[in-house]
């Protein structure tokens, strides 16, 4: 850091990020002295609630944790059950339910790419600024996140807490004319989303480089999504009966989210640490397209999130749909 | 033209129902020429304390500073529309004013004494008044679009307080409560999803509120008959919506060691 200069600022509602959250930074004579992320949303009780309601109850309740990723907790929460009572659905609803999260992680990351994030690297304030701009790529970005919403909605009737998933399978099979058109649109946006991965690469980024410990998931033979091992690039390698042992939730005086460390220490997940994990899973074409930006992963600049995201929706375009 | 202001605002939710606007495609990109939208978060517009021809509330009310908050909010609005669940009804976080909510701090929070937060969850019409009710978990895109533009064009509002039987018979879908005994709560919940459950082959489970004249002890009556307990039974009416006071009653009715 150049200089020594104080400097305080105070964020006390942060704008484009789910949820709510205020931000707080001391720096003094060039050091920062306090950085705080304040998530103040207040707490909704899903831990005490679920108790005494029937397992198919529960994969309907905890979709409503957050309307933008409700897969992932209804998915969690039937994995838990099937696990519990020894129930092994099979490989046709274990693919589906990968291609159902794909839908979730195609819409989630263009609506954090394009709605959230991009408008900081550009310069504007939000994404209908953004688009008078960049009119393409922003419908690019709209188009891809509806093909995710329509993606879920194929398993799930609705992308927003969908209600197709439960204890042993599915409520219902999508129909082969419904499963043939999502696939001709999936294949139709494979050029889309190279161009994605080469226009995130080439936004001008900080190089900023820091050591973090990356966790995520892996699974042997698929960048894991739905299941697979904890594991981290430090070692750890453990089934997620396994998490109490090394992971410990901690309650801070500034937010209502707990925060967690991984033997006592800070940790990273999401996109940017999953594609350090587990790059060497990447289907072909979407290594390819990563190769060709020459940027290289593992990654520990923290700026590259973005750009792992979008080789993240490439890869997703890729997942297989087919019949029992 | 001078385009109307409006301002989504975000209390105690999931996020879900702001997607009815942000997964809107390529249509989002054309809100601008209908409205002037001045407060949206988690879009990005940030001016919380603007006049605004329309709010869009989500969420319901579960703190001190939410109080204060929603006060201003319906001070600086001409026309306010709560949207969704948690909104219209307190959503499932309600669950919790059936409980004890201290004791449930108590059981999650290391330390409960970090906490701004009340007893209960409750909508937004228990504390300011609202102009228009939006039920869903979530809403869907058509009813705040149809909202947003009732009111842009002085046109009253249309109402849906049918139940989704209908709307399932309209979409010639097989009835799953007498075909397959589900204990499907579409006799009793308000139509507008499009009959999301009954087209997967599964009961509704209500979370567009209760329709007009819920008839809830003759469908629950109905519910027992199919081998539910008492007990299943109430709980098919506090779910989603615990707190409209429709589904309260009618679950209070079953709950109660009938
Ligand atoms: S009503 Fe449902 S979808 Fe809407 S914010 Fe509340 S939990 Fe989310």
């Amino acid at each position: 850091m150049s200089g020594h200069r104080d400097i305080r600022i105070e964020v006390p509602v942060l704008a484009r990020v789910e949820g709510e959250g205020a931000l707080e930074l001391d720096i003094e004579q060039g050091r920062i002295s306090r950085l705080q992320l304040r998530i103040f949303e207040p707490p909704r009780f899903f831990e005490k609630f679920v108790e005494g309601h029937p397992p198919d109850e529960v994969i309907d309740m905890v979709a409503r944790i957050c309307g933008i990723c409700p897969v992932a907790y209804q998915m969690t929460a039937v994995q838990a059950f099937e696990r519990l009572f020894a129930v092994d659905p099979g490989p046709w609803v274990r693919a589906m339910r990968r291609v159902m999260y794909c839908g979730e992680w195609l819409q989630s990351h263009a609506l954090h790419i394009h709605l959230l994030a991009a408008p900081d690297f550009l310069g504007f304030n939000n994404v209908l600024e953004m688009a008078e701009h960049y009119p393409d790529e922003v419908r690019r970005g709209l188009g891809l996140q509806t093909l995710g919403n329509d993606l879920i909605a194929l398993f799930g009737a609705r992308s927003v807490h969908p209600v197709g998933v439960r204890v042993g399978g599915f409520h219902h099979a999508p129909s082969t004319a419904e499963v043939d058109a999502i696939r001709g649109r999936l294949d139709a946006a494979l050029p889309q989303a190279e161009a994605l991965i080469g226009w995130c690469a080439s936004l001008d980024l900080l190089d900023d480089r820091q050591a973090f410990v990356s966790v995520a998931l892996r699974h042997p033979d698929e960048y894991a999504i739905y299941a697979g091992r904890l594991v981290s690039d430090q070692g750890l390698d453990i089934d997620s009966s396994e998490w109490d042992d090394r992971f410990r939730e901690i309650h801070r005086p500034h937010s209502t989210a707990l925060h967690a460390e991984l033997d006592g220490g800070p940790y990273l997940v999401g996109p940017l640490a999953r594609l350090n994990l587990n790059r060497e899973r990447l289907p072909s074409a979407t290594a390819r397209a990563l190769a060709a930006t020459g940027i290289g992963f593992p990654s520990d600049n923290m700026f590259h999130s973005m750009l792992a995201r979008a080789v993240e929706l490439h890869m997703v375009l890729l997942t297989r749909i087919f019949h029992k | 033209m001078n385009r109307p202001k409006i301002a989504v605002h975000k209390f105690s939710s999931c996020d879900g129902c702001q997607l009815a606007l942000l997964n809107l495609g390529e249509t989002l990109l054309e809100l601008p020429k209908l409205v002037d939208i001045v407060h949206f978060a988690e879009a990005g517009p940030m001016d919380e304390t603007a006049h605004v021809d329309v709010a869009l509330v989500e969420g319901s009310i579960n703190t001190e500073h939410d109080l204060a908050r929603i006060r201003r909010i319906r001070d600086n609005s001409d026309y306010l529309i709560s949207i969704g669940a948690c909104a219209t009804s307190g959503g499932l976080q309600a669950l919790r004013n059936m409980a004890d909510a201290r004791a449930w701090e108590a059981a999650i929070y290391a330390r409960p004494e970090y906490l701004d937060s009340l007893d209960t969850a409750t909508p937004i019409s228990a504390h300011v008044r609202v102009d228009l009710a939006l039920w869903g978990c979530p809403v869907n895109s058509s009813q705040v679009l149809a909202a947003l533009r009732d009111r842009l064009f002085g046109v009253a509002p249309r109402e849906e307080r049918r139940p989704l039987c209908m709307e399932c018979k309209r979409l010639g879908r097989v009835c799953t409560l007498v075909t397959r005994q589900t204990a499907c709560m579409g006799p009793v919940t308000r139509a507008g999803c499009g009959a999301l459950c009954p087209r997967m082959g599964r009961d509704c489970y209500a979370c567009y509120g209760p329709a007009e004249q819920v008839n809830g002890e003759s469908l629950g009556r109905r519910f027992e008959g199919f081998g539910l307990l008492p007990v299943d039974v109430a709980r098919r009416f506090q779910f989603i919506n615990s707190a409209a006071p429709a589904f309260r009653e009618a679950g209070e009715r079953f709950g109660d060691g009938q």
